[in-house]
């Protein structure tokens, strides 16, 4: 009995020593520094952008933004009072704090320089928003010509649950399946939408059927990038570029769409969606690696984030975990890989910020929807040590016939050049009005040829393609000329196009 | 050690009591990671039918278990450790510690599973495994010789609602400015506004008016921090009517809807909302009315060529006093060139 319970302390402990000590898996050279959040605060981060300054503003689900600043380790409230702020953007040279609420994009003004906003000026308000709980609004980025960009969650359609009367609207199975309740709905005007607000503050409807896009992105050239949640119309969590007048597959957000006007979106047949449907860029497969990501954020830390300029990094707020994704651009269309980074952090990872030191900021949550680690909110520091190169694959791109697969140091050629050392699983998803999709076509394949670049830091996996796949591959058995493994040894590739020779 | 000991009265329970066989059904709470009910009694040994109901948006699973709470983190940790292969598994991992489990069940849909209760009395755990939901989705399968002689306790673990007490939202000596959804007030740009002193406002910046005043305790903003937030909010103290309609500042013309534009607020000294009605800026505040349930505005514009009108039910509420221009049937009506400063002060009638 006494053994039983000691072995039960140390699974105790282990419990808990994952979820606060160093992640299971984290690249090495890589370490987490937790912040201290302000003392009796409840503090969901929403929001996290830093200041000209150096002074970091979060913006919280409970309505806040506070200050902090980073040498002094001291926190101020500088606004209160808002409704779910769930985005921050703030100017780099003229330190103005706007922050997007569930109602409209705010400017907080400190008029009298106290450090406490005074004047809560209303930047633009012109999308739909009612008492149904999951109309969030997120946000908050801009692009070099000064226009804003947010996306707005579909309402929720459950009896009694949405905590409204609305939730009945907009619900849309299409013809040939049921109607069940578990839906989201367009109770009012743009749900399902991403937005544009120009300098002018003018509201333009950019593009639609999003679900629940719980993180908006930009390139330094201006490309937007948003996440989604797996749930109805929505086959798994993924990742989106938004190209105006895209169309991201959940058809609710069509009823504000003028080709759409007066039309009854359940008599439309599942092909007319399909077809006007831009596939996400990388499909980020639920349950398997996130099931609720967050913010995408690139690295344009110029290297003091590792080896990894460029690219972007994902948290995810069910898991706790960070992923990183490589883009690859495919006729002319992004597409690319994804791979677990860190897992986990101490609870839901939704906002990411880099300091001018090329730290990753990760702002957490873990209220409402089950994340693991359990904490309900916190504050991470994901830091490089500047030195020490983590083995990992650095990216996964295309070629006419195969994959070409960059790791970050050379690679064990006996391991490499063995094609049955490369295990690949390959599948598609539906696209349907059900909760999720399963696997499609799952299939087991093995490159056909494999070859070891000269620096030995790249191979080539000769291989049947086929487009509209996600192709996942375990690196497991890969190492290092110094017998290191990697850490994170699955890549999931979405293949939406095939690339044709040049 | 029990918490907090709560009876629970669950209908099902009893159903199962009355029908003499041991059908159990167990649901899932939407939108709160709980299930529903959180404990229920089976006789020992008997043949049991578990209906497993997810009504929540998201995919649970149900494994009931030998052992305590560690246990069930064990079994968590093991449902994680699946990985990929959890989605197959249904995140049940393989452990002799379960007596029963159900895999995965879609939102919306049910599974059944049948099995024989313990033959030792005792508390057994049951638990939501798939990744994340095991802190907070957890019940007791109590197994007792005689269901209908044990009185249900449970020390229910609710997770941790933020700092404020109970979310209770108090006012001190500089007002508050909180946007919240309260129950029954259809708008979704709802800013409550808490003074020192007592008097307190709802402003419906969508529809630019005061919908409701109160007096006494500010609001109560639980039921929007915790879990997935967006909850109504309530009202603390004793409400009274506005007697306001939606834009009821018209200029030129008291019959026409205005094109209107809400502009945000200050919030030095007296909050301050700024709007605008037909091209024209106006600021107003508010206070209460002293010693009655009653609101005075104070309207702010520049120099005006119409004149503007404030509307008002006049079987809500009664007009107390105003610094200028005449009333008549629900409308007072300021000439253009007193129109850039006036009060108004409006008393709610006693409703029947």
């Amino acid at each position: 009995m006494k053994k039983i319970f000691s072995a039960l302390c140390i699974l105790f402990l282990n419990f808990y020593s994952s979820g606060q000590g160093k992640p299971d898996r984290i690249p090495n050279g890589y370490s987490v520094q937790t912040i201290n959040t302000p003392a009796e605060v409840s503090f969901g981060v929403g929001g996290m952008e830093f200041a000209p300054n150096g002074d970091l503003y979060v913006c919280t689900r409970e309505g806040d933004v506070w200050q902090y600043e980073t040498q002094k380790k001291v926190w101020s409230l500088f606004a209160d009072g808002l409704h779910e702020a769930l985005g921050i953007w703030i100017d780099s040279k003229s330190s103005t704090v706007f922050v997007i609420q569930r109602g409209e994009i705010t400017q907080l003004i400190d008029s009298d320089k106290d450090g406490n906003a005074d004047f809560y000026k209303t930047i633009n308000a012109d999308w739909g928003v009612t008492d149904n709980y999951h109309e969030y609004a997120f946000g908050l980025v801009r692009d070099s010509k000064g226009n804003f960009y947010g996306t707005l969650n579909t309402s929720l359609s459950w009896p009694g649950w949405a905590r409204s009367e609305k939730w009945n609207i907009g619900r849309v199975w299409t013809t040939g399946y049921p109607d069940t309740d578990g839906k989201m709905g367009r109770a009012t005007k743009y749900r399902g939408w991403g937005f544009q607000i120009t300098p002018e503050g003018k509201f333009v409807p950019f593009a639609s059927g999003m679900r629940s896009p719980a993180g908006i992105g930009i390139s330094k050239d201006d490309e937007l990038f948003f996440t989604d949640n797996q749930g109805d119309w929505e086959a798994s969590s993924s990742l989106h570029h938004i190209v105006k007048g895209r169309f991201h597959g959940h058809p609710s957000s069509l009823m504000d769409h003028p080709d759409y006007e007066g039309k009854e979106l359940n008599e439309i047949p599942i092909e007319e969606y399909e077809k006007r449907w831009s596939p996400p860029a990388v499909w980020i497969p639920h349950g398997e690696l996130a099931n609720s990501p967050g913010e995408p954020i690139f690295d344009y830390s110029g290297g003091k984030f590792g080896p990894f300029e460029g690219q972007m990094f994902i948290g995810d707020q069910s898991r706790s975990n960070i992923m990183r994704v490589s883009l690859d651009k495919v006729g002319g269309e992004y597409q690319g890989v994804i791979f677990d980074f860190i897992n986990r952090l101490q609870t839901g990872c939704i906002r990411h910020v880099f300091d001018k030191d090329g730290s990753l900021w990760v702002g957490q949550t873990g209220r409402g929807w089950g994340s693991a680690g359990g904490k309900e909110y916190g504050l991470q520091k994901v830091m490089w040590d500047g030195n020490t190169l983590p083995f990992s694959v650095h990216d996964v791109k295309l070629e006419p016939n195969g994959f070409r697969v960059a790791f970050t140091k050379p690679v064990n050629r006996m391991l490499a050049k063995d094609s049955n050392n490369f295990q690949v699983d390959r599948w598609g998803y539906h696209y349907h009005p059900r909760y999720g999709s399963p696997k499609v076509g799952n299939v087991k394949l093995v490159p056909k040829k494999v070859t070891v670049s000269k620096d030995a830091k790249s191979v080539f996996l000769e291989m049947s393609l086929e487009k509209n796949r996600v192709y996942k591959f375990n690196f497991q058995k890969i190492q290092t000329q110094e017998n290191e493994s990697l850490v994170n040894h699955f890549a999931w590739y979405t293949l939406n196009r095939l690339k044709s020779p040049s | 050690m029990k918490i907090l000991s709560i009876i629970l009265v669950s209908p099902i329970l009893f159903l199962s009591q009355l029908c003499g066989g041991e059908g159990i059904k167990i649901g899932t709470l939407h939108g709160q990671l709980r299930f529903d009910p959180e404990i229920i009694v089976v006789k020992k040994g008997a043949d049991i039918n578990l209906v497993f109901e997810n009504q929540d948006e998201m995919i649970h699973n149900l494994l009931i278990a030998k052992g305590d709470s560690k246990q069930i983190d064990k079994l968590a940790e093991k449902a994680l450790a699946l990985k990929e292969k959890g989605l197959d598994m249904g995140f049940i991992p393989k452990d002799d510690s379960i007596i029963a489990s159900i895999g995965l069940v879609q939102p919306g849909e049910k599974a059944k599973v049948s099995f024989k209760a313990p033959n030792l009395n005792g508390d057994y755990p049951y638990v939501c495994t798939f990744p994340g939901h095991s802190l907070s989705m957890r019940g007791i399968m109590k197994v007792v010789d005689d269901p209908s002689m044990v009185t249900l306790e449970a020390s229910k673990a609710i997770p941790p609602s933020g700092n404020l007490k109970n979310g209770v939202i108090e006012v001190g000596k500089t007002p508050r400015v909180v946007r919240v959804h309260f129950s029954g007030i259809d708008s979704g740009r709802s800013i409550a506004v808490g003074l020192p002193g007592g008097f307190n406002y709802l402003f419906d910046a969508e529809n630019l008016h005061v919908r409701t005043g109160w007096i006494g305790g500010f609001i109560n903003v639980n039921r929007d921090r915790r879990g997935r937030g967006g909850g109504l909010c309530s009202i603390l103290g004793e409400q009274f009517t506005s007697g306001s309609e939606p834009f009821p500042i018209r200029v030129g013309d008291p019959d026409e809807v205005p094109k209107t534009k809400f502009l945000g607020y200050s919030r030095s000294g007296n909050p301050t909302f700024h709007y605008e009605v037909d091209g024209v800026k106006i600021e107003q505040s508010t206070t209460g009315y002293p010693y009655s349930k009653g609101l005075t505005y104070t309207f702010k514009m520049a120099k005006q060529k119409e004149d503007i009108f404030f509307l008002f039910d006049p079987e809500k509420v009664k007009l107390a006093s105003s610094t200028t221009g005449q009333v008549e049937k629900g409308r007072l009506k300021v000439q253009a060139k007193n129109a850039d400063n006036f009060l108004v002060s409006i008393i709610s009638l006693p409703q029947s």
